[in-house]
């Protein structure tokens, strides 16, 4: 009987045993996987070379991003490139897909533990700024001179200092499918007004029953018709930067009426059907085939779509504007932002980095359009020598720019301000509240918005 | 109609349904399989099964796609999490299951009660604490939460698993043996685990899969790209900015899914391979 | 007499529970605890700023927030959709492929396939290839008259579509009941057949209580699972559309972690646990009529 009951302690202990054990197995695969990596090997050959700038000391930074294939393959390039040259300093990179990837951050912000060097969701930077996650990049050494300081001021979040780094130049785009404007005769790549819309949306159905003016999809075309309309309106963001609510209740039925009347004159295409596409423009087949004569989306997104179709050719339509407006009212913004952690142990070491990234024409040439148009003037023409850049995302650019694009930066691009816009935008394209309903309803979601932010 | 022939008829109808009922179930691997071979066009644009062309160029280039790694690493890596993870489970559940479901103690509704209730939280809602306590306890970007999970029996899932089981076994059975002058783990390992072999395998397949499957938790636990295991190496190259090579993520994806099915296929005899209990009960 | 026996080996439960007993006090209870004191709070992990707000989560969460009745709505059909079904069918095929037929691993691998994708990004993307517009279902369905369905861009579509989905997914039930029929002693069914009972009868008299501790923990499981889904609504339709599948799991993750109103996400998963607290103590309530346990011949 005793010898039973010490056979039961025992394998607790065996049990407990292995918990360390655990920790012990953790930390062995740590030494084993890292050899695999294309950065850490930089970091056991250049141990001899004497450090540039720190004594001797050697200096980890971790490096989040996320991306597409090419965008991984370019980055580590250049973070390879930076450890050759600063043999003090390795980099550990954390890239990934999109998917998770700020409820990661949210994880590791709450802990402390975030990365050195985070790649930010546009939208994102002037909420991580408000709340203290971001390192004042005026106080490091990062060098803005090469950026225009007009477009800059997108990084400032309302502030005198720069906060993040734009790592793109885009806006607003809409993608035109030029073969099929022309054939039923819709001149979308002049200049235009939003309510030319439903003559040319009629246009399109008797040319071709089975064609849209529009794709619509709900997650892009919320932001391109409610907030351009909007600042057109007012010559506002819809929540500016002191948390107040800019645009009236009646004014939002009447943005809503708009969107109403493009689903209900059919201009785009049924809700119920794009819907399960999404963002994902280039999975629908109708998109594919070459069915609507334009898309609403981001010049960042312009390769994608242009990508998904390759026998259409594509143009840059206008954007269109109210009559009556207080300015042109597009959004110029960067595709993403990156920024230093607020609590990094190696500010200066990663504004280093950064300057290497943004600043040194090797990496400008390695990264090409990686990250779209690369936002400084220096790295275009690099790019353009190069003949990387492309024109249509180019012209988009361009195009964004000249209709006074500034920033919504702030309050109105954080996801819940984003998320209740989104909602109110599906519940007319799908008809499920009238527009005055919606306006009512998204009035009081941003009032409590508003409510539960500003203290 | 004789007798035989018409419980062949029977047989013979019933693996009719059973087979066009598995149709549904084997397409989706069919499908992803052929799509490896497509072309985005091809994916999104036909409905179309096969492809129109076959290359082993979409499987090439998955395998080296994210950024100077393989899926030899990812593969690598997977394993190394998923399988000391499922042994740890099994045994620590097991053991734990045995104490609730053989034993009578002060407190043991209480402990039960408190064990399902932390199956009742929602994951995302404990995941922030609990990071914060990996973090202090430094096992964090390893797979070494996942050890001290399963060692530690936080998977209740599969503690109140084997308990169902234990008690639906007859006691008279450990009853006996205890008589005998077994202990209480003799009883365990004698009695009761040859009983219990087809829950046994089947808790261990299901932490080898969910485990191999798992991607939030693991996205927040492990950070450094060369410790990902496969299911997160799938996602790595999605991203709506840039053109997706989707046959290649369908050749990985077949890939990745490839020794589950294998797995599942050699283990599937042991679920139903115990040792039939005998009529003790009546 | 029984008990007196039992009471002497019954010290040594703690050292069968110590690894949870450990990993509970480690693990678990700190989490469990803090994500209700959270649910008081207004906490931004971003931040982290915390105050106490008292009950003012829980007060906006029933008055105010037009999106928590949708959830709620949504999470409560999904579940009505997916458990009763993937139970019913889990069971029945599983009896199906009980038998020692020629080919039977390949059938058993072939009906468990489904649930070796889990959250796969391949067969998401199938499931919209299928069931787009021009999807196959859509042809098929066609053949028979019927017009175009949307079934995932329709709000009245979208849910019973992914719930089909869920069902699909049945296998872990199924590979449960495989392994709970071989429990079951072949001596009952030799007694019923030597007394004339029907199959139908045998099943319902011997299999269906033989194997009622793993129906009850299936049963159980399936609903908790189903209440706190978020998987299958966030890799296919990300809640919509007109969030008629934005069920509380999905919500409570974009509200705490997209949001930053972990306070907000905390009492929205306490209003889960205490659905799924409910829903458990009745079915603990009615289990002594219908689930027998080996332990209580």
């Amino acid at each position: 009987m005793r010898k039973k009951n010490l056979l039961a302690l025992g394998l607790a202990a065996v049990l407990l045993g292995g918990l360390f054990a655990g920790c012990g197995n953790g930390a062995a695969t740590e030494t084993t996987t890292t050899n695999d990596t294309t950065t850490e090997e930089a970091d056991s050959t250049d141990q001899e070379e004497p450090a540039d700038t720190t004594n001797g000391e050697q200096i980890n930074l971790r490096f989040s991003w996320w991306g597409g294939e090419s965008r991984h393959e370019a980055t580590l390039a250049v973070i390879e490139a930076f450890e050759a040259e600063h043999p003090n300093i390795t980099i550990t990179p954390e890239f990934s897909s999109i998917d998770g990837y700020a409820a990661r951050l949210t994880t590791q912000f709450a802990s402390r533990t975030a990365p050195d060097i985070i790649q930010v969701e546009t939208g994102l930077g002037s909420e991580y700024q408000r709340q203290g996650v971001l390192k004042n990049l005026s106080e490091t050494d990062f060098d803005f001179s090469n950026f225009d300081e007009s477009f800059l001021e997108i990084a400032k979040f309302g502030t005198d200092s720069y906060w993040a780094i734009p790592t793109g130049m885009g806006g607003s785009a809409l993608i035109v499918n030029q073969d099929l404007a022309d054939a039923a005769g819709v001149p979308i790549t002049e200049p235009h007004e939003w309510e030319d819309w439903f003559e040319w949306g009629r246009l399109v159905r008797e040319y071709d029953p089975e064609a849209y003016l529009l794709s619509a999809s709900t997650p892009l075309a919320y932001a391109f018709i409610i907030r351009a309309m909007a600042r057109q309106m007012t010559g506002e963001a819809i929540v500016d930067r002191d948390f107040n609510l800019t645009l009236t209740e009646a004014q939002f039925e009447e943005i809503f009426d708009f969107i109403r009347r493009l689903y209900e004159e059919e201009v785009a295409a049924p809700a119920s059907y794009l819907a399960p596409f999404g963002e994902q423009l280039q999975q629908d087949p109708n998109w594919v085939a070459g069915r609507y004569v334009a898309a609403m989306g981001y010049s960042s997104s312009i390769e994608v779509f242009t990508a998904a179709a390759p026998d259409v050719t594509f143009a840059n339509g206008r954007l269109p504007l109210l009559p009556d407006r207080a300015n042109d009212g597009w959004v110029t913004e960067p595709p993403q932002f990156i920024g230093i952690y607020y609590y990094s142990e190696h500010p200066e070491e990663a504004a280093k980095f950064l300057n290497f990234f943004f600043n040194n024409a090797e990496s400008v040439r390695t990264l090409g359009l990686v990250r779209s148009i690369p936002p400084t003037a220096f790295a275009q023409e690099i790019i353009e020598g190069e003949g990387l850049l492309d024109p249509l995302m180019m012209e988009s650019v361009e195009i964004s720019l000249s209709y006074n694009g500034f920033s919504d930066g702030g309050p109105t691009t954080s996801a819940e301000v984003r998320a209740i816009l989104e909602s109110a935008f599906e519940d007319i394209a799908f008809g499920t509240l009238t527009p005055a309903d919606a306006a009512a309803r998204t009035v009081q979601q941003i009032e409590d918005f508003i409510a539960a932010n500003s203290n | 109609m004789s007798r035989k022939a018409k419980k062949t008829t029977k047989e013979i109808i019933m693996y009719i349904v059973l087979i066009i009922i598995g149709l549904f179930m084997i397409y989706p691997l069919i499908w992803m399989f052929f799509s490896s071979f497509k072309t985005n066009e091809e994916i999104f644009g036909s409905v179309a099964l096969l492809p129109q062309m076959f290359s082993l160029e979409p499987f090439i280039h998955g395998w080296t796609s994210a950024g100077g790694l393989t899926y030899a690493t990812f593969f690598r890596n997977s394993f190394v999490m998923v399988v000391p993870t499922t042994i740890f489970t099994v045994l620590s559940s097991t053991l734990v299951a045995y104490g609730f479901a053989r034993f009578h103690f002060r407190g043991k509704k209480l402990a039960f009660a408190i064990l399902l209730s932390t199956l009742m939280l929602p994951n995302a809602i404990v995941i922030i604490p609990r990071y914060t306590i990996f973090n202090s306890l430094g096992v964090l970007d390893g797979y070494g939460a996942f050890y001290l999970m399963s060692i530690l029996a936080c998977y209740p899932f599969f503690v109140y698993m084997l308990v169902q089981f234990m008690r639906g076994i007859p006691t008279d059975l450990d009853e006996s043996a205890y008589i005998d002058g077994c202990g209480t783990f003799k009883t365990l390992t004698l009695i009761l685990l040859p009983i219990l072999k087809p829950a046994l395998f089947s808790a261990g397949l299901f932490q080898f899969l969910w485990t191999y499957n798992d991607y939030f938790n693991s996205l927040i636990f492990i950070h450094s790209v060369s410790r990902f295991t496969a299911t997160m190496a799938l996602r790595l190259s999605l991203d709506a900015e840039s053109v997706v090579n989707w046959g290649s993520v369908m050749a990985m994806s077949f890939l990745v899914v490839l020794p589950l099915v294998i797995l599942f296929f050699v283990c599937q005899k042991y679920f139903v391979d115990g040792i039939a209990t005998t009529g003790l009960k009546g | 007499m029984k008990k007196r026996k039992y009471s002497k080996r019954d010290n040594k439960a703690f050292l069968y529970l110590s690894p949870w007993i450990i990993g509970m006090l480690l693990l678990q209870i700190f989490p469990f605890l803090t994500s209700f004191y959270y649910s008081l709070t207004d906490y931004n992990p971003v931040s982290r700023d915390i105050n106490f707000i008292g009950l003012q989560n829980y007060i906006q969460l029933f008055t105010r927030d037009v999106e928590f009745f949708q959830s709620l709505r949504a999470t409560i059909l999904y579940t009505v959709y997916t458990v009763p079904a993937k139970i019913i069918m889990s069971l029945l095929i599983a009896i199906l492929l009980n038998k020692g037929r020629k080919g039977i691993g390949i059938l058993r691998t072939i009906y468990y396939l489904p649930s070796l994708f889990g959250g796969s990004v391949a067969v998401a993307i199938l499931w919209r290839v299928i069931f787009m517009d021009q999807g196959l279902v859509n042809s098929v369905i066609s053949m028979f008259g019927i017009g175009t369905i949307s079934f995932f861009g329709d709000p009245r579509f979208a849910l019973p579509t992914l719930s089909s989905l869920e069902v699909w997914q049945f296998g872990s039930s199924m590979v449960m009941y495989l392994a709970a029929l071989k429990q079951v002693p072949q001596s009952l069914y030799e007694a019923a057949d030597i007394d004339g009972a029907s199959k139908i009868a045998q099943f319902f008299k011997i299999t269906i209580p033989q194997i009622s501790p793993i129906i009850f923990f299936t049963i159980i499981m399936q609903t908790i699972v189903a209440l706190q889904n978020f998987t299958s609504a966030f890799i296919i339709t990300n809640g919509g559309p007109v969030r008629s599948t934005y069920m509380l799991g999905l919500k409570l993750f974009n509200d705490g972690f997209n949001f930053f109103r972990m306070g907000y996400a905390s009492a929205t998963s306490w209003v889960i646990f205490i659905l799924v607290l409910g829903f458990t103590l009745i079915m603990f309530g009615t289990s002594r009529f219908w689930v027998h346990y080996g332990d209580k011949a």
